[in-house]
């Protein structure tokens, strides 16, 4: 079987949530000696980028999204055990967390699946996720971004309280930051500190590629 | 006219002297100007209600929430809740692990937990103390919500698409519940029961899953609201404007409605049958100026007119908002 052949019809499981469809196409990848690595990349990347832009559009909700999720891990878990790995390549470190009081983590959780399935590194904190542990995940993992999204106004005068913490401990300069969420806005972002904001999981992708581009 | 009396003729759409200001939800901010740790108010209830006494002091709401712990149903039905120092509890441990244990979820008995009684009391004091000038009402969440809750969101948001029907029944069990709250919020004698559903947010579902799995539950907890005697309010987070129909249908007694929606759109599809209320941005409330807030709330009342429209924020009043700003919301209807 043809590589492109297959690499689209992981893309079309992922936009579809065909979870089984997700898994008999990496299993032909794999029987066809194909390369695991670039069939993440060129196919359930792709589909995840497609589910993005659907997203974005306001044809995908939340829903749709975590089932298009849900395929591409099924294929990933097949994947990734015969994935040829480069040592000497480090991805980019993204740390990401809810602060305490937000029902909601799941803007967070939308966002490490656009990352994840762009190739970054995502260290998940979780949610109501006590302050001094988004310093101490920057230092031990040497992250080079922080990520953090409300969906709900509680949460936000958390996100001001932990870049006032990472000012306060001197690491303020050694990470970017960029928030998210549908009630914070460019002009909180600005004025808490952060570096950037993103209207929605459609943009980290972009937003931690400008942020970390040398 | 009295506090009540604004209300009470904007919810008719009868004229009123000023607009009148809900917060609509100022519990945990009003909590958090007074105490320094919200999760002191779950040992000593009292102290939250004297924070909202308080608060009235300086910001004079014509009406206002006298209960707002409205996760207090997860924890009835046997969920783990941790309660942060700051902000609204958060469900740590859900009861409905895989949707097998959907069938094994029995009704609470609401008399023997005592957050919730606690919570009803200090309703019940609130409500004596206020009730005869104010407008009171208790907040709680819709079955989407609790649902999403004892179940965990994006659990719930998978199940939607992979077993709608085990979705429904979960969404039933929450309904009978919230039945229960409403019934003990009619016993204290509020004047509405203010039903919100951040989890059916226009941000996380389409229109077509808001109208099958938010909309029939939504319909049957404000029937029920209204059979016991009490006006049913309604707070759906985020754009609703590609479903105002939807909640048209529902007719509640109050829609309450998020900063993005345009109030002139809402205006013009639920006019003259449902009151509409808003929409001051929430960050904006937090971050800017009294200067600001008043500017913001004129328009607001520009774009929704003096009749049948109540002023607000969009959403929650966040936690460590400036006075200042909120009573810039009461400041403006004076100077209109
Ligand atoms: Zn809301």
């Amino acid at each position: 079987m043809d590589k492109e052949e297959i690499f689209k019809n992981l893309a079309k499981c992922v936009v579809d949530g065909d979870e089984e469809g997700a898994k008999k196409w990496a299993e032909e990848t794999i029987k066809n000696n194909i390369d695991a690595y670039e069939a993440i990349m060129k196919g359930l990347a792709e589909g995840m980028k497609v589910v993005s832009e659907l997203y974005e559009k306001g044809e995908y909700y939340v829903p749709e999204v975590l089932l298009s999720a849900s395929a591409m891990n099924v294929a990933v878990e097949i994947l990734k055990p015969h994935i040829k790995v480069d040592k000497t390549a480090k991805p980019i470190t993204v740390v990401l967390g809810v602060v305490e009081g937000d029902i909601h983590d799941i803007g967070k959780n939308l966002v490490k699946i656009m990352l994840d399935s762009a190739g970054f590194r995502v260290i998940d904190l979780g949610k109501d996720v006590p302050l001094q542990e988004f310093v101490k995940a920057v230092k031990e993992h040497g992250a080079e971004v922080i990520g953090m999204s409300a969906l709900m106004t509680t949460t936000m005068p958390g996100m001001k309280r932990v870049v006032d913490l990472l000012v306060s401990e001197g690491y303020r300069d050694k990470v970017k930051i960029m928030i998210g969420g549908a009630p914070t806005t460019m002009e909180y972002a600005r004025s808490i500190g952060a570096d950037s904001w993103g209207k929605d999981a459609s943009e980290a992708v972009g937003i931690v590629r400008s942020l970390t581009a040398k | 006219m009295t506090p009540r009396e604004r209300v009470e003729a904007a919810l008719s759409f009868e004229g009123v002297d000023f607009v009148p200001v809900l917060p609509p939800f100022q519990g945990f901010w009003a909590v958090g100007v007074y105490e320094t740790k919200i999760s002191e108010i779950f040992k000593d209830p009292m102290r939250g209600a004297e924070a909202q006494l308080n608060i009235l002091n300086k910001v004079p709401f014509d009406g206002l929430e006298v209960l707002w712990d409205w996760l207090a149903p997860v924890e009835a039905c046997g969920c783990k809740v941790h309660f942060p120092d700051r902000g609204n509890p958060v469900t740590i441990d859900r009861i409905v692990k895989v949707p097998e244990d959907i069938d094994r979820l029995s009704m609470p008995d609401l008399s023997k937990h005592s957050r919730t009684k606690n919570n009803f009391e200090v309703a019940h004091h609130l409500k004596k103390t206020l009730g005869a000038e104010r407008y009171v009402y208790v907040t709680l969440t819709l079955p989407f919500t609790l649902a999403g809750e004892l179940r965990g969101v994006e659990a719930l948001m998978l199940d939607i698409l992979k077993r709608p029907e085990d979705v429904h029944k979960l969404l039933s069990f929450a309904t009978e519940v919230l039945r229960e709250y409403a019934k003990f919020s009619a016993e204290i004698g509020v004047d509405a029961i203010f039903w919100c559903d951040p989890t059916a947010s226009a941000d996380l579902i389409s229109p077509r899953h808001f109208k099958n799995f938010v909309a029939p539950y939504t319909k049957a907890i404000l029937k029920k609201t209204r059979d016991l005697g009490l006006k049913a309010f309604l707070h759906i987070c985020g754009n609703t404007s590609d479903r105002l129909n939807v909640i048209l249908d529902l007719s509640p007694d109050l829609m309450s409605l998020d900063t993005k929606v345009d109030l002139v759109v809402a205006k013009d599809i639920l006019n003259k049958k449902v009151p509409i209320m808003g929409n001051v941005s929430t960050t904006d409330i937090l971050m800017k100026k009294p200067i600001d807030i008043i500017a913001a709330s004129k328009e607001c009342i520009r774009r929704a007119g003096k009749i049948g429209f109540l002023l607000g924020a969009g959403c929650d009043i966040p936690i460590d908002s400036p006075i200042e700003n909120v009573k810039s919301l009461c400041d403006s209807t004076k100077e209109i």
